[in-house]
């Protein structure tokens, strides 16, 4: 089994040299999508973190004599509660910005293990090369071939769900595109000139693999992880939605969805906010992963 | 080829006798399983019962070695919640998730490959580009959310389609519409580039340069090479729907393996549970493994490695 049982769009092209920083910010800013999808994500970033400042109500906050308010522009909507509120009287909107935290906090958290864990094995796979490759193309065949949404709800159910048990397990789980990409981005570097002269120079493995070839499988490093952050944050709604990941009454948006799955028939808003915060937030995570790819590889798109 | 086929067939077992290690490691680590077995009000005397009835005293390696032994003779345990034999269960239950992920890889294909051809033979032109932003608009959409809509818009709005349950043809569609439409966006581009690496060959040159029509070059010379990796990759796909099938059969409420798998995470039914982790890596290797055959056989290259 090789890297071909993949899905090769896995693994973003990334040859010879490195681009220059003036020639990537000169594409960058001709670059629409990467343009678009970076302002949106700094955007829900800057919500996140001003949620407290944002949001008009206390995300907990239950008002049982105000159900299910429609939003501004519905029947009886009013500014009090400009997106409505949900089955508990809760508000809506300030249930929406405290969930981008939520979504952030956890598609953040899991890329950093996620990250940690495919890298380091990549990197030493893609340099050492041999039976050390071999090993860690097994290892990853036998995470590929495991259920990954399956596990992560059995793991859940068992040892109880929480943020952390949900950032960890989602961690464990989606670390295999970060092995293939940097085991073949460090392939690809493992016999230039520079690594060579290292080695001559005596340098140990260590300082090799962390000041010469890290530095040089940063560019598809950063790619991976920012679609991995989307794919997490896919990962947790599912799993929230399920009742497997964030608990009540923990503003997650795959929560709000299912929280407001009873009521979708007759008041359809309770599940398309939410689902459309998810989707913008994902979309443009992924525009600037695609982005950022289009700028620094060598040829652009292909 | 022989060389070839054995070689990956040892690499397949040895995968899955380490799936199998993990699975079952899983269950009996993440908890304990005697105390969710005997239930919240169990006395701890009972708890040391069902201990001792399951085995679960034992060291660990000779209760796997046990698992393992009734798993090969086609035992994959009891389930004390449905007071049934696993395999019966989910045998009854396999054909319906089966049926679901065939239709909906049918879906993405039949979507995903005209797409990829199209946005291929017109490069970055306006076709081209549209077709991409199909794709990346489809990869942030939640199928959870997707199959709401679905049933929003498709079933309660139009009234065209039923929104739950399995027993005809048409309870199907939508199902296989949320399963499959996220498999498109990596069929489209792998179909995509295979083609524009195919165009730019010297065979298509040749034929081009032999007269014949362009239309006859990309449907028939080039399609049937570009295509190659779509076959791998639609088998690998076809595996991962047996995992998505877990929320696109609970939204619909069929009874496939998928929702299996979720009720019985929801009634802690450990043998189940565990018996759906092995059978969906298995099937997953065994569609694998055809497909690095095919590819074997496709591709005398790929052999020798």
């Amino acid at each position: 089994m090789t890297a071909t049982d993949i899905s090769p769009q896995a693994a973003p092209a990334i040859e010879a040299a490195p681009r220059p920083a003036s020639d990537i910010w000169r594409r960058g800013r001709r670059h629409t999508g990467l343009l678009i999808g970076g302002g949106l994500v700094l955007m829900i970033v800057l919500i996140a973190l001003l949620a407290p400042v944002l949001a008009p109500h206390d995300p907990y906050l239950q008002d049982l004599n105000n159900r299910l308010v429609s939003p501004i522009w519905g029947e009886g909507g009013s500014w009090t509660h400009p997106l409505g509120t949900d089955a508990l009287g809760r508000d809506y909107l300030s249930r929406l910005l405290y969930g981008a935290r939520i979504s952030l906090l956890i598609g953040f958290g899991a890329t950093v293990i996620a990250g940690v864990i495919g890298t380091t094995m990549g990197v030493l796979a893609g340099y050492f090369g041999g039976r050390i490759d071999f090993i860690v193309s097994f290892i990853v065949n036998v995470r590929l071939a495991l259920p990954a949404m399956l596990v992560a709800l059995v793991v859940v159910a068992l040892v109880g769900g929480s943020l952390n048990v949900v950032i960890w397990t989602l961690g464990f789980l989606v670390w295999d595109r970060f092995a293939v990409v940097m085991r073949a981005a460090t392939q690809q570097i493992r016999s230039l000139d520079y690594l060579s002269a290292a080695r001559a120079a005596g340098a140990s493995v260590g300082r090799i693999l962390l000041t010469e070839v890290m530095p040089n499988v940063l560019g598809a490093l950063i790619v991976v992880a920012t679609l991995e952050i989307a794919q997490a944050i896919l990962f947790e709604a599912a799993l929230s939605f399920l009742g497997l990941g964030v608990q009540p009454p923990t503003p997650s948006w795959g929560l709000m969805i299912s929280e407001g799955k009873s009521h979708m028939f007759f008041r359809p808003w309770v599940i398309a906010l939410p689902g459309a915060a998810l989707f913008i937030l994902v979309l443009a995570i992924n525009l600037l992963g695609d982005g950022i790819r289009d700028v620094t590889a060598p040829e652009g798109r292909t | 080829m022989l060389a070839f086929a054995l070689k990956r067939l040892g690499l397949t077992l040895l995968v899955l006798v380490s799936v199998s290690i993990i699975t079952f490691s899983l269950v009996r680590l993440a908890g304990d399983p005697a105390i969710a077995l005997a239930g919240p009000e169990a006395t701890s005397e009972e708890v040391e019962a069902v201990r001792a009835a399951y085995g679960f005293d034992r060291p660990l390696p000779a209760q796997y070695a046990t698992w393992l032994g009734d798993v090969l003779k086609g035992d994959l345990g009891f389930s004390n919640i449905l007071q049934r034999p696993v395999l019966e269960v989910v045998m009854e239950r396999l054909p319906v998730t089966a049926k679901l992920a065939g239709l909906s890889v049918l879906f993405a294909l039949i979507v995903a490959i005209p797409l990829g051809v199209v946005a291929a033979a017109k490069r970055n032109t306006i076709v081209d580009r549209l077709a991409l932003s199909i794709a990346v608009v489809g990869q942030a959409l939640p199928n959870f959310f997707f199959a709401l809509v679905l049933i929003l818009v498709l079933g309660v709005g139009l009234r065209w389609l039923p929104i739950s349950g399995d027993k005809t043809f048409l309870h199907y569609i939508m199902p296989a519409i949320a399963l499959g439409y996220f498999a498109t966006p990596a069929i489209m581009r792998l179909t995509r580039a295979g083609m524009i690496e195919v165009l730019d060959s010297d065979y298509i040159r040749t034929a081009r340069a032999m007269g014949l029509p362009r239309s006859r070059v990309v449907m028939k010379h080039a399609l049937r090479n570009a295509l190659i990796p779509v076959v791998s990759l639609t088998a690998v796909q076809l595996g991962f729907m047996l995992s998505g099938s877990i929320i696109v059969e609970s939204v619909f409420s069929m009874n496939g393996i998928g929702r299996l798998g979720w009720q019985s995470i929801q009634r802690t039914d450990l043998e189940v549970m565990q018996a759906l982790v092995l059978i969906i890596s298995v099937i997953y290797l065994a569609l694998n493994y055809m497909a690095d055959l095919l590819n074997g056989l496709l591709d005398p290259r790929l052999r020798v490695q």
